[in-house]
């Protein structure tokens, strides 16, 4: 894929003045024109899919769909997008969640005003672009590998489960889950008691708890 | 409106928040900092008429700042500015003296309009919940329940060194510490009360 002249992009984070701020940094540039916005994971899906977008840049921390899920929902439905990650947090996890979801990027919010356009630029260009930090992460799990000679950790949950459980996180109950989701209550309960069964858990408590461990939820 | 200081440690917050005034038309910035020390320095030198704070910076939180802020000669009003507006913020940030609180996550009018207010001299400060206050309150002792309760009905740091019979940078010192020591409580007691954002 060649790189546009003009980079349409779709911005998301639940933080109207970051948005206007990360708007600010890539209009400022002559290649990147900020054409959508999204205020949460499943609105940054639909206006993906809605308007002609070549790069979406998404927060981590979102409400309904985390980033990293819109990510993941992104790659399968719009394949060709280029997506680049946000986030407040120098995690490991997170990272590699990104890496998996198909996020091309990981930027830290902290050194957006230094990253974030050189990270858009690698993006369009096909190549990854990844912050100092995670480098050695990456080699250390790299070697970590290689000497155990095991494969990565995977996500236990199924992606709809994963769903299910970060709106159970937010205080959701099953009927508006049901609803958001498009799914019956009772599919809603089983997928809650699956999740439960494979995370070797008990209540709501610790499925929360579980949620803010892997990036489903803020703390 | 002439001399909004902004501090946030993210760039784009401070771009984001710089842009949204600059289209206010009437709005006078200082250059925004990215910490407590940047601030306190930049305040010093010269002084805001009203400051937007980050609740959480990387050298120190805002709600602190505010406090110091307070003390300056010709104090500014202070609007803090945060992700989460938990109670024990709310809590800290009435015992700082700040005039108003917004939630990051609010649309950008109206934190606009809680500028204008607070800058007019009204107070933005979301009310406080009285079981919570009990809660949280119950273990401090009868001096410092009664800088809480003084400060609460909005009193300044000389009135309560009147009403006390201290030296007001002790009262400040004092107010520094129930902060410090409300910060150690809510790593509990927050901690139960999960929100999604």
């Amino acid at each position: 894929m060649s790189v546009p002249l003009k980079t349409r992009v779709l911005l998301a984070d639940d933080h109207p003045v970051v948005r206007r701020g990360l708007r600010e940094v890539l209009d400022a540039e002559p290649d990147f024109q900020v054409v959508a916005e999204a205020e949460d994971g499943a609105a940054a899906v639909s206006r993906a899919l809605e308007h002609d977008v070549d790069l979406a840049v998404l927060d981590v921390t979102m409400p309904r769909l985390t980033g990293l899920q819109a990510a993941a929902e992104l790659a399968q439905r719009r394949p060709e997008l280029r997506v680049l990650m946000l986030s407040m947090h120098d995690n490991e996890e997170y990272f590699f969640q990104a890496l998996q979801a198909g996020a091309s990027g990981y930027v830290l919010k902290s050194v957006v005003d230094r990253d974030l356009v050189e990270a858009c630029r690698a993006t369009m260009r096909g190549e990854p672009f990844v912050y100092p930090g995670a480098v050695k992460a990456l080699i250390r799990d790299y070697v970590g590998r290689v000497q155990n000679g095991q494969e990565p950790t995977s996500d236990p949950l199924s992606p709809r489960e994963s769903e299910v459980l970060k709106l159970i996180a937010e205080g959701h109950t099953s009927k508006e889950i049901a609803e958001l989701l498009v799914i019956s209550e009772k599919t809603v309960d089983r997928h809650r008691a699956n999740v439960l069964e494979k995370l070797g858990l008990r209540n709501r408590v610790d499925l929360t708890r579980y949620a803010i461990r892997h990036g489903l939820v803020a703390p | 409106m002439p001399g909004i200081l902004i501090v946030d440690d993210h760039p784009a917050v401070r771009a984001g928040l710089v842009a949204l005034f600059d289209g206010e038309g009437d709005f006078e910035l200082a250059p925004p900092a990215e910490g407590a020390t940047e601030a306190l320095q930049l305040a010093e030198r010269s002084p805001p008429e009203l400051a937007v704070l980050d609740v959480s910076l990387r050298d120190g939180d805002g709600i602190r700042l505010c406090l110091e802020l307070k003390q300056l000669p010709v104090p500014p009003r202070v609007l803090l500015y945060t992700a989460f507006v938990t109670p024990t913020v709310i809590l800290k940030g009435s015992l700082a003296g700040a005039d108003g609180l917004v939630e990051k996550g609010a649309p950008a009018a109206e934190l606009v309009r809680a500028i204008r207010q607070v800058a007019a001299g009204e107070s933005r400060m979301p009310p406080l919940d009285r079981d919570l206050l009990s809660g949280r309150t119950e273990r401090l002792s009868a001096e410092e329940l009664s800088i809480v309760g003084l400060r609460l009905a909005s009193s300044q740091v000389s009135e309560i060194a009147d009403a006390l019979r201290l030296p007001p940078q002790e009262v400040v010192a004092r107010i520094g510490r129930l902060l410090a020591r409300l910060e150690e409580e809510s790593q509990d007691q927050d901690g139960g009360n999960l929100s999604a954002r």
